[in-house]
């Protein structure tokens, strides 16, 4: 049986128009003025979906493991580490052969790090530049640690009010759910793209933003929360999920049974996957030691086996069966990146990121467009952010480039890619056509990815053992066609030609 | 990736696939529209998550189910905007009639409420939002440890974003300045009163 929806009142619908208005005013206010931010962080944040892929690919000669590595290898690359400094490391990790990264490797505190082959002979240094500026701008937008985490939390904050304030402005965005007109008036087609793909991927809208949000303010949070009420002790909010590190006693000891531990690990959780081994302050007698294991089918990022100097298993953190939530809190990395799935969700992760990094765009493209049919046109403004959409692309491929080409990495890459979006919206400047200008940038962004494709490719020829970085080039060059393909300047005339003749 | 039963997947996406095809016909009609067809709709969609948690367990099951339906979705609108026809021109934009921008006065007052806007939707929200985010965890210190952890990191980006709505609304400065004002106050008066 079908029954019809009442028509609403007049003066509902009046209040309703109302509140559609206000509310409409609210969500561009709050949209302009994180917009650009917000389009780099989305941008960023999607390709950070395949961090470990692009490491992958970064370094495509170093060896890869077909399963699990052999105990035996796992405990003399865990000693040659060790044996690399001098210093006790506060943390000490030996990432272990899995899916994603089917790599053998260890660093000490999370800054000198190797790789290990099969025999866990150390190799070749970790050294992924561009991953790291990736994960830098995404994590921190190349600020101080915890003030560019609190600004990133800030942003995700911020989106989860764009999302609320988005659905709740636009009272037909379900209804309208399936209409997409692209080929007619350029403010309805970009309308179009805003709502459809806002309202198709508002869940995952949502929880990306409140996972961001919740991991970037949590620094802020913590220490007001500690200096409230547990006289400053940062460790103790965090405990009740995450624990705490034993007491320190540097008196030397020797290293915890690393391949005992995998032994036992692997005979007692068959169907679990380690994926770390993590040291805490090793080789002394406040040492302790976990094994972080992944759960098939779980979104929990993972749990802790802990075990002592023997190789014992000793307990573990309770990431996997301890309350609701502790277990919702373990899961906020895998959801907010994607990570739960394998890459089928990885690809979905991808597809659902350009889609909210398109949202960004088209939200400021719409009040561009209409301060224009105002009769209020800012062609600057809309210069200067064709530059920002357009130049973000190819900022990330000209640092893609330049780590290979001139060795430059570090905070001078980081600077680099500012500059480089700097630079592009001050010469926008001089362009009098947006549309052109943002076809040069498209072109150029090809252009680039492909040289650091063929660079990549000429540099490691014939030592590639990465799979993945095979495939990657292939999905570079398909996304550099793709920007030439958008940026060509012949179908451009021809089309410019074709409206004159309109 | 554990493996997953390709009957009860295939049920998953069979069922999310049918709820939004019948969305899309109910939508897509003009004039009436039938409530219950809305529901049929949404119902299928719901019971799409039942294979998935069935195929592997609940929280991951209904991730999946979830990241599911939002591709089928984007599936149809790319679906709907490659078979488009092209469309009519649009309209000459007015900019592109009037030679240049048009240039007014600086407005002073209109831009010293822009930056009180910013302000209150950005710093004076947070703060408002970190002591309401603190009285609820000095509320909840009898509660479970980790849900209250949990409660707190969650509900200060989500408060945060309520107030920022409340600071960007459409209304009188007062109003919205006093909403965020009274909440920090609310939240710092609460707090104090647990310490």
């Amino acid at each position: 049986m079908a029954s019809d929806i009442n028509m609403d009142t007049a003066a509902g619908k009046a209040g309703k128009a109302g509140f559609v208005a206000q509310m409409l005013s609210g969500h561009s206010a709050v949209g302009l003025a994180v917009g650009a931010l917000m389009y780099i962080l989305c941008l960023s944040g999607t390709l950070m979906v395949f961090h470990e892929e692009f490491a992958r690919w970064e370094q495509p000669e170093v060896p890869e493991f077909a399963g699990s590595a052999a105990p035996a290898a796992v405990a003399r690359a865990a000693e040659e580490g060790l044996a690399r400094t001098d210093d006790v490391p506060h943390h000490y990790y030996v990432s272990l052969p899995h899916a994603s990264m089917p790599r053998l490797g260890v660093s000490l505190d999370g800054e000198a790090s190797w790789y290990a082959d099969a025999d866990g002979n150390l190799t070749t240094p970790v050294h992924h530049p561009w991953t790291e500026f990736l994960e830098g701008l995404h994590y921190y937008l190349h600020l101080p640690t915890t003030l560019g985490l609190t600004v990133v939390g800030i942003l995700g904050a911020m989106l989860v009010g764009l999302v609320i304030s988005g659905l709740l402005a636009h009272p037909r965005i379900f209804r309208d759910a399936f209409a997409m007109r692209l080929k007619g008036n350029k403010q309805l087609a970009e309308a179009d793209l805003h709502n459809r793909l806002s309202v198709w991927g508002a869940p995952f809208h949502i929880l990306v933003a409140l996972t961001g949000a919740a991991i970037g303010l949590a620094s802020v949070l913590s220490y007001f929360a500690a200096t409230t009420y547990l006289d400053g002790d940062m460790e103790g909010f965090y405990e009740p999920v995450f624990g705490s590190d034993p007491a320190e006693n540097m008196t030397p000891a020797p290293m915890p049974d690393v391949a005992a531990a995998m032994g036992n690990f692997s005979t007692a959780h068959e169907g679990l996957t380690p994926t770390y081994i993590i040291m805490h302050e090793p080789g002394t007698l406040g040492q302790s030691a976990f094994i972080l294991a992944q759960h098939p089918a779980r979104l929990i990022y993972g749990d802790n086996y802990y075990f002592d100097g023997a190789g014992n298993l000793t307990g573990t953190l309770g990431h996997a069966d301890g309350p609701a939530g502790q277990q919702i809190i373990a899961s906020a990395y895998t959801v907010h990146f994607g990570s739960f799935g394998g890459l089928p969700v990885k690809i979905i992760y991808g597809i659902l990121g350009l889609a909210i990094s398109i949202v960004s765009a088209t939200g400021v493209n719409i009040w561009l467009i209409k301060r224009r049919e105002k009769g209020r046109p800012a062609p600057r403004l809309e210069l200067a952010w064709a530059a920002t959409i357009w130049g973000t692309p190819l900022a990330l491929a000209f640092c893609m480039v330049l780590p290979s080409v001139l060795a430059v990495e570090g905070t001078l890459l980081n600077a680099m890619f500012w500059l480089c979006l700097l630079v592009l919206v001050s010469i926008s400047f001089a362009f009098t056509d947006r549309a052109a200008f943002s076809r040069l940038l498209r072109g150029v962004t090809g252009l680039m990815i492909i040289a650091a494709v063929l660079i990549k490719w000429g540099t490691y020829m014939g030592e590639v053992n990465s799979p993945v970085a095979v495939a990657l080039n292939v999905v570079f060059l398909g996304a550099a066609l793709a920007f030439l393909w958008a940026g060509w300047p012949v179908r451009a005339r021809a089309q410019m030609v074709a409206s004159a003749a309109e | 990736m554990p493996h997953l039963s390709p009957v009860l997947v295939l049920l998953g996406l069979a069922l999310a696939l049918s709820g939004v095809l019948v969305l899309r016909y109910t939508w897509g009609r003009k004039g009436v529209r039938s409530r219950m067809e809305v529901s049929a709709g949404w119902g299928l969609i719901a019971v799409s998550f039942v294979p998935w948690i069935m195929a592997s367990t609940g929280d991951w099951g209904a991730a999946l189910a979830l990241a599911a339906f939002m591709t089928i979705g984007v599936g149809f609108i790319t679906y709907a905007a490659l078979r488009q026809p092209a469309g009519r021109k649009a309209r000459a934009p007015r900019e592109a009639r009037t030679s240049t921008p048009e240039k007014s006065p600086i407005n002073w007052k209109a831009g010293g409420r822009r930056v009180f806007t910013f302000l209150l939707a950005g710093p004076l929200a947070g703060v408002a939002a970190l002591t309401l985010s603190l009285w609820l965890y000095g509320a909840m210190a009898h509660s479970e440890p980790t849900l209250r952890l949990f409660a707190i990191l969650f509900a200060f980006p989500l408060i945060w974003a309520v107030l920022s709505i409340f600071a960007t609304y459409d209304m009188p400065v007062i109003k919205r300045g006093g909403i965020v004002v009274l909440s920090g106050v609310l939240g710092a008066l609460g707090t104090q009163f647990l310490v």
